[in-house]
């Protein structure tokens, strides 16, 4: 993947993640069923959350490193 | 049950200790090392999640009783913003590492044109926006202590007497004190404190597995999640999210993404503390993983605390007084330490954060300007001014904390204590967005913005939250101020249909922004607004080190900023450049020497003049009260002063042009009068001659009475004919000079021009016979048609073949008139047998007066102007009149006349000549 479309993905993986956590997508998983005892949309909520962190971890590494900004000193002395 | 209050205050009061022992082992860590572990990013990430305040700890179990699932839009919203840390945060960080940024109000005011005022306006909102928060903390700390005092089979101990206000007065002080040694021992130009953010780090430790533990615990005594969400539900407890994905949870979830980037202890660790780019990375998805484990647990403690616990006990001390019911005295003190923990941390950062945008936005300006130059002269001196400026604002700080904890002491519950504060803040964030993504958004527009989302968020936000203790409140919210019903604080304009928070965020944010864009439309950004929009825009854009503005001291910025305007970017960056070479430093961490301003100094004079770059530079190296805009403003009007003389000396170009074309106008109309003189003293010449005869002869005729007749009549007829000489000069005069100047109406109209050469010709023939000339008709058109006076060709053909027959001077002398048709001319040619005219006069003949010899010899000659005046008639008919040359014998003068080309239907030409 090119770094412009990594950066691309990286946007939407933001966007559709905050689109999943608001209605109308939320609102799909409002009924009355329960995973080992939770309700289905506590456990839609935490495992997307899940997802959010594992997806963020890859694009933390896959993300392109910036160039230098040339001010940021090695030993941040002043 | 053997926890008592004052084991727990004496176990807070050996933690804070220890905290202090952290802050200062990681001071001198950090000095002596470089930083090493502190300076990992997980020390980072978990600095960063001082977002978890006793908010989470004590107020999300609340929040979970209330509303439900609603509470983890309080950590989604800041999951979304890290999750998306490419896009802002990144570039927060590095506008503030290049930038060197201290605080939100600088962000916003450095981006805004290094506007003061909004500075001041940010840190004043932010101080008012923050007391509910910090009075949060205060009511958690005191409520968790009483909570453990009223279970304690000991009493109160020590807390005998003490109330809850006077408990917190008492937290609040403590507080303001840890502090106060905690972030003000030192003044570090980059704002960071190291020891600090390692105390905080150990805290997010205490707190996720104080918070942790506890939730395990509780799963454990409530036989896992199936079996508390069982019995909860069998206790009549709505465990599905009824109403929960409403407006609320909208609002909540905008709200906390824009805290995490506006809180200013949230920008002041994320951003301000970080010290390395890449921390970001790990804090991205570490930080959201932080938040997921610490409302992992919230429900089952939620509802566990529900089923189990008796009715009316305070759902916000769950996570303490569960332990402490189950008779789990060490998870107990280990949960008030972890509670204790998220409050410390937060109060401490939030007040240093606070106080270093109160002493540098606002005391050190006005200490600045009070004081005299000398009691600041020495870096002591301004040190220690800021040491006190900062303790000032964390006591008032900590201050209006408990002020606001003592109005609404009423209300119980502690997450919408929260959710105020973040409206507040929530109100900086279209600026900060405007500032990295739009170039235009102005300072005016983003005051305007700022102040109109600030005084929403008073009005129906921070002021119906006192409605519990003030009556006055209470009625306003009922009735609107004055009973205007659309001025209600939770139905602005008539909108009540929204959840109050919903309700205040949507008008403060959407007044706030449209303020912002509209206002940023209509009005203009300064020079320096310019340049820093163009900073923050491009903040990624330019190669490494080419436009960052320098490092080092203030001041090399600012001369940097000035020799790039004056001097252009490319020999600025060059001098700069060079300078670090010859340092053998980084030019990005240079201190401009003596030398280098000096050299500056002379390069920028060669632009704006020696007095003007001196004035400048004097300026912003001695950081005199005069700003760095007002620098560029100067920078701006020197630069429109060469404008200003290069347009003069244009003008001044076209003026000495201007003045060329007049001297030539002049020497013509010089000549034009030489002319005239010219003229004049031949007419003068002229008329004299006949004159002077005319007066003798009449002398004469007067004094001389007996003159015989004859003489008498002879001497008359030379009067007579002198006179008839004078007229006829006098009216070739008058009409050589009507035809010059065109005075006389011309009529061209088409004609036979054989016609006026037959009447010359006959009104010539008697002449011929006076003289004895042969008139020889020659060749002849058969007809003509010409565009033509026929009066006046006529007139000039007499005079031609007049002056043939009178100054011919042949025996025999002969005159012949010829006309034929030459192309599209018709030409008429009058020639003789005469003398001719000699090579010598033939140049000046058609001159006025001029007379060739044989003229001046003639009894009757002319008066010279015959030639000119016919001359002037044909060229008047679009024709020529010529000498002819190389005649062998005699003279011929050639009258050319265009023939008309297309017929009849021309209409006569008026031609005014």
């Amino acid at each position: 993947m090119t770094r412009r479309k990594l950066v691309g993905a990286a946007f939407f993986f933001a966007l559709f993640g905050a689109i999943a956590f608001l209605p109308p997508l939320v609102l799909l998983f409002r009924f009355d069923a329960r995973i080992l005892g939770v309700p289905i949309e506590t456990v839609y909520i935490f495992v997307l959350w899940t997802l959010l962190v594992g997806g963020a971890r890859w694009f933390s590494r896959a993300l392109p490193n910036d160039e230098p900004s040339g001010t940021t000193q090695a030993d941040g002395k002043p | 049950m053997t926890l008592t209050a004052d084991l727990v205050i004496a176990t807070a009061i050996a933690y804070v200790g220890l905290l202090f022992l952290i802050a200062f082992l990681g001071d001198r860590h950090t000095r002596d090392r470089a930083g090493g572990f502190l300076r990992s990013p997980f020390v980072y990430t978990l600095s960063i999640s001082v977002y978890c305040t006793s908010w989470t700890f004590y107020g999300a179990v609340g929040s979970a009783t209330r509303n439900g699932l609603e509470f983890v839009t309080i950590y989604l919203g800041p999951t979304l913003v890290f999750i998306g840390w490419w896009f802002i945060l990144r570039r927060l960080v590095r506008i503030s590492h290049d930038q060197r940024i201290t605080s939100i109000a600088d962000l916003l005011s450095s981006r805004f044109g290094k506007s003061s005022r909004l500075a001041v306006l940010v840190t004043v909102l932010a101080v008012i926006a923050i007391a509910p928060y910090i009075a949060l903390q205060l009511k958690a700390i005191t409520s968790s202590i009483e909570a453990i005092a009223t279970a304690s089979e000991f009493g109160r101990g020590s807390l005998e007497g003490w109330d809850e206000v006077g408990l917190a007065l008492g937290v609040a002080a403590g507080m303001a004190v840890f502090t106060i040694l905690f972030g003000t021992r030192n003044v570090d130009a980059k704002e960071q404190h190291h020891g600090v953010v390692a105390a905080i780090a150990l805290e997010a430790v205490v707190k996720l597995t104080a918070l942790v533990a506890v939730g395990v615990f509780v799963l454990y005594i409530g036989g896992g999640p199936e079996a508390i969400f069982d019995s909860a539900e069998s206790a009549g407890l709505n465990i599905h999210a009824s109403d929960t994905f409403g407006d609320r949870w909208i609002a909540s979830l905008l709200l906390a993404a824009a805290a995490i980037i506006c809180l200013p202890r949230q920008f002041q660790v994320t951003v301000v503390e970080n010290s390395d780019e890449s921390h970001l990375r790990t804090a991205s998805w570490a930080f959201p993983g932080y938040m997921l484990l610490m409302s992992l647990f919230i429900l089952p403690i939620a509802l566990f605390g529900l089923t189990t616990m008796p009715a009316g006990s305070n759902p916000d001390m769950f996570t303490l007084t569960l332990p402490l019911a189950a008779g789990q005295d060490g998870l107990a003190l280990f949960a008030f330490i972890g509670g204790f923990s998220s409050a410390t941390s937060m109060i401490i950062l939030e007040s240093i954060a606070l106080s270093i945008m109160v002493s540098n936005h606002i005391v050190v300006p006005i200490m600045l300007r009070l004081t005299s130059d000398d009691g600041i002269g020495n870096g002591q001196g301004v040190r220690r001014l800021i040491l006190n400026a900062r303790r000032l604002s964390i006591i008032l700080i900590l201050g209006l904390g408990f002020a606001y904890f003592y109005l609404t002491r009423e209300s119980d519950a502690l997450a919408p204590i929260g959710l105020i504060s973040f409206t507040g803040v929530a109100q900086f964030l279209p600026a900060i967005l405007a500032g990295l993504f739009w170039r235009d958004a102005s300072t005016k527009a983003a005051i305007a913005a700022v102040s109109v989302g600030f005084v929403i968020w008073l009005w129906s936000s921070l002021m119906p939250s006192f409605a519990s203790s003030s009556p006055m409140v209470a009625m306003i919210m009922e009735e609107g101020p004055a009973g205007i019903a659309w001025l209600r604080p939770q139905a602005l304009f008539g909108l009540d249909r929204l959840d109050p928070l919903a309700h205040a965020v949507f008008w403060s944010l959407f007044l706030n922004t449209t303020v912002l864009i509209v206002g940023s439309l209509i009005t203009n950004q300064s020079a320096l607004e310019h340049v820093q929009a163009a900073l923050f825009l491009n903040v990624f854009r330019r190669a490494a080190g080419e436009t960052s503005p320098l490092r080092g001291s203030a001041t090399a910025d600012d001369l940097f900023l000035v020799a790039r305007r004056v001097l252009g970017h490319g020999r600025a960056v060059a001098l700069f450049s060079e300078e670090a070479k010859q340092a053998r430093m980084p030019w990005t961490s240079l201190e401009p020497s003596p030398a280098f301003i000096h050299r500056l100094e002379r390069e920028l004079a060669g632009s704006i003049g020696a007095a003007s770059a001196h004035v400048m530079l004097s300026k912003v190296v001695s950081g005199d009260a005069v700003s760095l805009e007002e620098v560029m403003q100067m920078a701006d009007e020197t630069q429109q002063a060469i404008e200003h003389s290069q347009e003069l000396e244009r003008t001044s170009a076209e003026l000495r042009a201007t003045a060329e074309k007049l001297e030539i106008a002049n020497r013509q109309l010089r000549k034009v009068d030489l002319q005239k003189d010219e003229f004049l003293s031949q007419v003068s010449h002229e008329v004299r001659t006949p004159m002077t005869a005319i007066r003798a002869f009449s002398e004469i005729l007067l004094s001389e009475q007996d003159l015989e007749m004859s003489a008498r009549k002879r001497f008359t007829a030379t009067i007579h004919a002198e006179s008839l000489r004078l007229t006829s000069l006098l009216d070739e005069i008058l009409d050589l000079s009507a035809l010059e100047r065109g005075e006389r109406p011309w009529e061209n109209r088409p004609i036979d021009a054989e016609e006026p050469l037959e009447q010359a010709l006959r009104v010539c023939d008697a002449l011929a016979r006076q003289n004895n000339t042969l008139l020889r008709a020659g060749t002849r058109a058969a007809s003509a048609r010409v565009s033509a006076d026929p009066d006046r060709l006529s007139q000039v053909l007499i005079n031609l073949i007049a002056n043939a027959i009178k100054y011919n001077g042949a025996i025999k002398p002969e005159v012949e008139v010829r006309s034929r048709l030459e192309g599209t001319n018709y030409v008429i040619e009058v020639s003789d047998n005469g003398a001719g005219i000699p090579p010598e006069e033939r140049p000046r003949i058609f001159d006025k007066f001029y007379r060739g010899r044989l003229g001046e010899a003639a009894p009757y000659g002319g008066a010279g102007l015959g030639l000119p005046i016919s001359r002037e008639i044909i060229m008047r008919m679009s024709g020529r009149l010529e000498l002819v040359p190389d005649t062998h014998i005699g003279a011929c003068f050639r009258v050319t006349l265009p023939l008309i080309v297309s017929e009849p239907a021309v209409q006569p030409e008026k031609q005014k000549i």
